[in-house]
């Protein structure tokens, strides 16, 4: 009876202290490749070197990730956050910061291809984790989504939430939220889908696609405006001009 | 129970929300002034002071829920003497719902106008304000009312067609201040709008509108009984937007004969037409923030020997710059100031009719943000 419950204990801290462990399994500031298939490679920042990726390589800020046709990676950041990458993808690792215990900074530069974040909540809000595209910049506060890259010179980048809240700062640095939903789609760094927000304030909706059933019913109600003011000005006026001033030079 | 059933579906709503749910608050603030060439003891003029409130929100790709109101406190000063009114104006709460029927990109929007406002406030008003076929009054105090609008795209190359038909039901309005014609009870009358228009969309975001529009007001009632008939109101445009450079607009608007009626007895068309043609041109060029834009507008003369039937001549010209604060937020500041004169307005020292000149002033500053 005492080992059951011994057991039960050792178990219990076990799982308790094992996402600890988990985290630790990466330095501050670096990554670590948890599996790889096919051929990975990184160019290092440091000394402009290439290394073919491996389960347990570590990856610094500065690097670069190039998955080929066939090939596909997952990394283990410091915070336990994890990045898949997919086939035909590049990308750098922009910051990999922990400049105090609390905060964190994860920035990644998607040049092409598609990564998949599952990112660990973020508890300061000095901290931030971002994936950049074609203009498009992705951030998080604990969450699941992913982002692609077409990699092309007028870029179309896609972006999927899957859990959480996404913020995204588009190419004229227009702030938005994605929740949980469809994929939502970027080209040239601005938004091109149907669920597009209003435009903001100092935009313009003339991309909407109903526009010009919008305008009709502006049409309308402004009509309903003026012609019942037209009314009720001609009959509660008589119908006479009521008073005519006298008028100076 | 209804609270807790009324919470529950905010909450729901709420909750509900997905990546396309956003919405829009605007805040303004705006001064109104005019004077005129009038003489005592008829000195026309006065102010309005107006806090406009938008706000709408997009729960769904489908689905946006709008309310608009403003308070307004105004000072005129009039041949009938001096009015003051501290007062909300009506409100109007709408949703708009975006769907496909017949396969084709629809609108459906209904409209309240839920009657918040000062009823008496556009009798008193009206001897002191800019006559309203110049500038519209800023100030709705009117009865219940409910509009619905439907419309179709029909796409067309790289632009499309819409149609769309609109209905206006005009509840009760309270007519007991004035008193002019003996009026005890007035409903205006309800309304049906048929419009069309063809939109061409350009590069950099300039798209191209023709426009096309009829609106048919039926009878307005006094004491249940017919009383007067606003003639069937035409409209036509052109407009040109190009959100980085020129916008330009060209209109026209025709009235055909308005009817009245003599105690209670049938409408009958008025042999001379009270509601001269008008045209209309406005332009407006953009330099980054900073935006100018004016207007010029004119009325022909009417043959009415029975209402005013002098037209005239608008002219208007004002900046509008915005400013950032934010990502998601920005403050518009505009100014206009217009020349207006109207003709057969007024009489001279001889009791024969002239022309009254009026100089209105805008000053306007609003606050948006998304939310």
């Amino acid at each position: 009876m005492v080992i059951k419950k011994m057991l039960m204990i050792f178990i219990l801290m076990g799982l308790i202290t094992a996402p600890l462990f988990a985290a630790d399994a990466s330095a501050p500031n670096q990554g670590i490749f948890t599996s790889v298939t096919g051929k990975v490679t990184v160019k290092t920042k440091k000394g402009h070197k290439t290394k073919k990726a491996q389960k347990d390589l570590t990856v610094s800020e500065g690097d670069r990730v190039i998955a080929n046709d066939d090939a596909k990676a997952t990394i283990r950041l410091f915070d336990g956050s994890s990045l898949e990458v997919s086939p035909k993808t590049e990308f750098v690792l922009s910051k990999l910061q922990k400049p105090t215990e609390q905060d964190k900074t994860i920035k990644f530069k998607l040049i092409v291809g598609e990564l998949l974040a599952a990112v660990e909540k973020l508890t300061t809000s000095k901290s931030s984790f971002e994936i950049e595209a074609g203009g498009v910049v992705c951030g998080v506060r604990g969450t699941k989504f992913s982002m692609n890259c077409d990699g092309k010179h007028n870029p179309q980048v896609q972006l999927h939430v899957f859990e959480g809240i996404v913020y995204t700062i588009d190419g004229k640095g227009n702030k938005f939220l994605f929740h949980p939903g469809p994929p939502i789609k970027f080209v040239n760094a601005q938004q091109s889908d149907n669920g597009k927000p209003n435009a903001p304030p100092s935009g313009n909706n003339n991309n909407d696609k109903n526009k010009g059933l919008n305008d009709l019913n502006g049409q309308f109600q402004s009509n309903i405006g003026l012609n019942q003011n037209k009314t009720l000005n001609t009959t509660q006026g008589g119908t006479n001009i009521t008073i005519k001033p006298v008028v100076g030079n | 129970m209804l609270k807790k059933n009324l919470k529950f579906l905010a909450l729901s709503m709420l909750m509900t929300t997905s990546a396309w749910a956003d919405g829009q608050l605007s805040l303004g603030a705006t001064y109104n002034g005019w004077n005129t060439n009038y003489q005592a003891p008829a000195q026309d003029n006065g102010y309005e002071f107006l806090v406009p409130v938008d706000i709408s929100y997009r729960f769904a790709p489908e689905l946006k829920l709008y309310g608009q109101g403003e308070f307004m406190a105004a000072n005129d000063v009039g041949s009938a003497g001096t009015y003051t009114l501290s007062n909300f104006s009506d409100t109007i709460l709408g949703a708009e719902l975006n769907f496909k029927s017949f396969g084709l990109s629809s609108l459906c929007n209904v409209a309240f106008n839920v009657p918040t406002g000062d009823t008496s406030w556009s009798t008193k008003e009206q001897n002191s304000i800019v006559p309203t076929q110049f500038i519209d009054s800023r100030y709705s105090g009117r009865g219940f009312g409910l509009s619905a609008f439907y419309g179709v795209a029909l796409p067309e190359g790289r632009g499309a067609y819409n149609v769309g038909v609109g209905y206006l039901y005009s509840g009760a309005f309270n007519p007991s201040y004035g008193n002019v014609t003996a009026i005890t009870a007035l409903k205006l009358g309800d309304a049906v709008f048929l419009a069309a228009n063809h939109i061409t969309p350009y590069q950099d975001d300039q798209n191209e509108i023709i426009r096309f529009s009829v609106y048919q007001s039926f009878a307005t009632l006094e004491n249940n009984q017919n009383y007067y008939q606003l003639g069937t109101n035409f409209n036509a445009s052109y407009n040109w937007s190009n959100p980085k450079a020129l916008s330009f607009e060209g209109g026209a608007q025709i009235y055909l004969p308005s009817s009245w009626s003599t105690n209670g007895g049938p409408l009958v068309t008025e042999v001379k037409n009270s509601n001269g043609p008008r045209v209309y041109a406005t332009a407006s060029y953009a330099f980054g923030d900073l935006s100018v834009a004016g207007v010029v507008k004119y009325i022909f003369q009417s043959d009415s020997t029975l209402n005013y039937n002098g037209g005239g001549l608008l002219a208007g010209l004002g900046p509008t710059y915005r400013f950032k604060l934010a990502e998601d937020s920005d403050i518009k500041l505009s100014g206009t100031a217009n020349y207006i004169n109207a003709n057969n307005n007024g009489t001279d020292v001889n009791g024969n009719l002239t022309s009254t000149q009026y100089i209105m002033w805008t000053i306007a500053t609003a606050y948006e943000v998304k939310l």
